[in-house]
């Protein structure tokens, strides 16, 4: 097998891509390959920009990161040769023969492009200038592809609705025992019927977390295909227990666990939660927690102090207390914490793991949340 | 711009950097440009300058900045870094990556400024009016003028342009920071003391720049140390503080003239403690009747004091202290971070009897917590440090005979017993030339080798060495001693091993 090199621009191009979470397949170099080959996208850098979102882009958020990139790339001067018509492999070096003669020469391309915009008024507030090789689609750890694989595998499909699918064992079942044509057998679609509630903690150490929290939370709308996901928001925690003596009682005040007052600790019921990630909406913790159908999955997204880096045993108690009032309601409690797990220790994230599964906000991470969302045992050091 | 701003400036960053690495430091001076940032912002500084290589940092560096002490939030998910900081990291972003880095963070902050703000028309003009300041401070100025005449001007009010106003007079346009310690070297020699006391600020700011050399001020810095009458004034206090940043020779004089003022005014008070010390002696006092939390206390108010004399020394040993502590309250990690914190100080002053100490301590907090390679790394050290030392006397020929025990334990847990044969007849010649041919440490190496020697599968060989020992042990300990019996209770062992073939294991153990 022969090894095929890309000319350096399309190989950078194709890095650039790759950190920027688009990654490029083998057709798609091919298809830039017999496009360019074709005589598309030698005019300008722009042209070249146009190709490429035309082949490679599913969204306008990637067409703006592939503009970007083919914008900042430093690109050769082209030698001009008559066009063949052929497709011809891609050559390994910097100079590229060109198959039809280009509009406009963009020598200059490694300095800053701009071009001017006119404001109104006596003096334009807008510096006049834009920069096309700036991104201004933000970029999270996952692709929002990779949250919906992870979240397909959140499954319970069962028929429900209306019979519309055409049931073809059962028809042929039904037309050998009768041996005349009759009707068909007609079944109600699948469907993903499982139950999911989102408790996602807003503001305070959270805050530098809301657009990754948020575009997770749209992508398993968007392509999770779950019927029932709700979110419900709340700040650090949807309440506090009336009763802090059972701090009193831990008889070691050096250590930082819970586990001697565990079952003095009485589920949590009294609290608020709101509807909306803003926190204005309010509705009582109770009222969730009784709406719970069996079988819901519940996901908390929490730092749980991880993020300042901080203990705090009464934000301990009061975790613990909510984490007993949903395992009364529901089997799978699963925590998924956007800081990173070295920076769990010494923590109260580092407690709050002992009695419930945590994961990082990671590919990683949401398989194993699933995973244990699935009814997968997941071992805690204390069970609740 | 005043001079508690300038100190709050470097402390601040000297606080900041404590917690995060330059790396993230760097994202920070793009993030001064604008007059606040929210996480998107933030998310697209990093995406646009910190994907490729060689600035690369992951999206968790993100979370770190806003959550550092850097920022402060001011409510809708805004965060404001005060102005002082944010001068001193403009330059930064100048020094750095250079005016065109600058125009394209404006640029950026522009275009974000008209999607992110729209709702938010004065915040969204005055991100827009700074970023055309760092630009073109004429057409900015120009612009804010215009605004007077302007029905925008009426919608916006009369407040946001007194402030806008006010804020770009006070904007910076940030030079490269050569130009600026060459300022502030400059203003150091003033006649006022404000003049000086804010080029020392701003040196010190400067100083917390990755990267940003601030030695030349060194010897102007001495002057103002010296040839002030008053000790106490705000400049000299300064400059003292900024002497032990610049570390060397600058941070040994600034100690001479700390501890010497320090101590002038402990002998006047009566007290010949100076009061970290003394607070140092509570603590140890504290620590042996049990009052830990009390012992802590000490130690930390101690440790302040000694940082604040830049006694590195004494704040090796508080630390030292305050992780003795700790490991009496089975908190291994925390004690680990405290000595791991001395480790460092004792290093830097090349204390390497101190050093091993601590090695050998911080290798006993891993050993409890089982990670054997790191306890390793840590006795190898401290092995390496004893074996350079030894010819210093007998206490250190000792410390290393310890050493090389707890070295043998990690290796036989590892696998690797053989190793520490190998260690102790290494050390058995040191031994007799060092403490004398019947030195009782020595006949307890003679023993460890014998022992070790059986652990590696030689049961002959270990028998042949114990009976080897055996007779200087009676001539030197005499025949009743506890390691006279329990080298005669070995000889029996391996005999019997070796003639029933029963397993090692049943041996007992030195």
């Amino acid at each position: 097998m022969t090894s095929v090199h890309l000319p350096e621009p399309i190989a950078e191009i194709g890095r650039q891509l790759r950190r920027r979470r688009l990654v490029l397949g083998i057709d798609d170099y091919d298809a830039l390959r017999r496009a360019l080959a074709a005589g598309f996208g030698w005019s300008s850098r722009e042209e070249l920009g146009r190709l490429c979102v035309a082949l490679w882009v599913k969204s306008p958020e990637e067409a703006a990161v592939v503009r970007a990139v083919v914008s900042r790339v430093v690109l050769p001067t082209w030698n001009v040769s008559p066009a063949t018509g052929e497709a011809t492999d891609m050559p390994s070096a910097n100079v590229v023969n060109v198959p039809v003669p280009r509009a406009a020469d963009d020598s200059a391309e490694h300095v800053l492009e701009t071009e001017s915009v006119h404001g109104l008024g006596v003096v334009p507030l807008s510096i006049g200038a834009v920069d096309r090789t700036l991104v201004t689609v933000p970029q999270y750890p996952l692709a929002e592809r990779e949250i919906a694989q992870a979240w397909r595998r959140l499954r319970l499909r069962l028929r429900s609705g209306p019979a519309v699918e055409v049931d073809a064992a059962a028809t042929l079942e039904q037309y050998g025992r009768h041996g005349i044509a009759t009707p068909p057998v007609l079944v109600p679609r699948r469907r993903n019927t499982a139950r999911l509630l989102l408790l996602i903690d807003r503001f305070g150490s959270m805050t530098p977390f809301h657009g990754y929290v948020d575009y997770v939370v749209k992508a398993i709308h968007n392509a999770g295909r779950i019927d029932d996901a709700r979110e419900a928001y709340f700040h650090d925690l949807p309440g506090s227990v009336a009763n802090r003596s059972v701090l009193q009682q831990v008889e070691d005040p050096f250590r930082a666990d819970l586990d001697a007052v565990l079952s003095l600790i009485e589920p949590l019921r009294d609290g608020s939660v709101y509807q909306d990630p803003q926190l204005t909406v309010p509705f009582p913790l109770a009222t969730v927690l009784d709406n719970l159908a069996e079988g819901t999955a519940v996901l908390i997204v929490s730092d749980a102090g991880a993020a300042r880096r901080r203990y705090d045993a009464t934000r301990l108690l009061d975790t613990v207390a909510l984490l007993k009032a949903l395992h009364a309601k529901v089997g799978t409690v699963v925590w998924v914490n956007p800081v990173q797990p070295e920076n769990w220790p010494r923590t109260t994230a580092e407690q709050v793991r002992r009695y419930i599964p945590m994961y990082p906000l990671t590919r990683e991470g949401l398989d194993r949340a699933i995973d244990g969302l699935r009814g997968r045992p997941a071992p805690v050091e204390r069970v609740l | 711009m005043s001079s508690s701003n300038n100190a709050g400036a470097a402390d601040r960053l000297a606080e900041v950097r404590r917690q995060i690495p330059d790396s993230v430091l760097r994202l920070a001076y793009h993030a001064a440009l604008p007059v606040v940032v929210d996480p998107g912002l933030l998310n697209l500084f990093r995406v646009n300058f910190f994907l490729d290589p060689p600035d690369t940092l992951p999206f968790e560096a993100e979370a770190a900045l806003l959550l550092s002490p850097l920022f402060r939030e001011i409510g809708d998910c805004l965060y404001e870094m005060p102005p002082e900081v944010r001068n001193v990291l403009l330059v930064g972003l100048q020094t750095s990556y250079g005016s065109e880095r600058v125009r394209q963070v404006a640029l950026l902050l522009q275009q974000y400024s008209a999607s992110a703000w729209s709702t938010q028309p004065q915040l969204e003009r005055a991100q827009q009016l700074t970023a055309l300041n760092f630009v073109d401070s004429v057409r900015a100025a120009q612009w804010l003028e215009s605004l007077h005449t302007d029905t925008e001007g009426a919608a916006i009010g009369q407040e946001w342009y007194v402030a806008m106003r006010h804020h770009l007079s006070a904007e910076p346009q940030p030079d490269r920071a050569p130009r600026e310690v060459a300022r502030a070297i400059k203003k150091l020699r003033d006649k006022s003391q404000e003049v000086r006391l804010n080029a020392v600020q701003a040196l010190a700011g400067m100083a917390q720049l990755p990267g940003t050399d601030i030695t030349d001020a060194g010897e102007a810095l001495l002057d103002v140390m010296r040839y002030q009458s008053d000790a106490d004034a705000s400049d000299v206090k300064a400059a003292v503080a900024l002497l032990r940043i610049l570390g060397g020779r600058y941070a040994a004089e600034a100690a001479v003239h700390a501890n010497r003022d320090l101590r002038q005014r402990a002998m006047a008070s009566g007290h010949p403690d100076t009061p970290p010390i003394a607070l140092t002696k509570r603590g140890v006092r504290s620590a042996e009747m049990g009052r830990f939390e009390e012992a802590n206390s000490y130690y930390e108010q101690a440790l302040g004091l000694f940082r604040q004399t830049g006694d590195r020394h004494n704040e090796g040993r508080v630390l030292t202290n305050l992780g003795n502590v700790y490991v009496q309250i089975d908190r291994f990690e925390d004690a680990r971070a405290q000595w791991q914190a001395a480790l460092n100080i004792m290093r830097e002053l090349d204390d390497q009897m101190a050093t091993a100490r601590l090695q050998q301590k911080i290798a006993a907090t891993y050993q409890s917590t089982e990670d054997l390679s790191a306890a390793l790394t840590a006795l190898e050290e401290v092995v390496a440090i004893y074996r350079g030392l030894a010819e210093s006397g007998p206490d250190v020929m000792s410390d290393l005979a310890v050493s090389l025990n707890d070295l043998a334990q990690v290796l036989n847990s590892l696998g690797r017993a053989s190793e520490a044969v190998r260690l102790y007849r290494e050390l058995l010649p040191d031994q007799e030339r060092v403490l004398g041919p019947d030195h009782p440490d020595i006949l307890v190496t003679r023993r460890n080798i014998a022992f070790w020697t059986g652990e590696c599968g030689e049961p002959a060989e270990a028998l042949r060495l114990y009976r080897e020992l055996l007779p200087d042990q009676e001539r030197v300990r005499g025949a009743d001693h506890h390691n006279t019996l329990a080298i005669r209770g070995n000889i029996a062992c391996w005999v019997l091993i070796i003639t029933t073939r029963r397993p090692v294991a049943a041996i007992s153990k030195p």
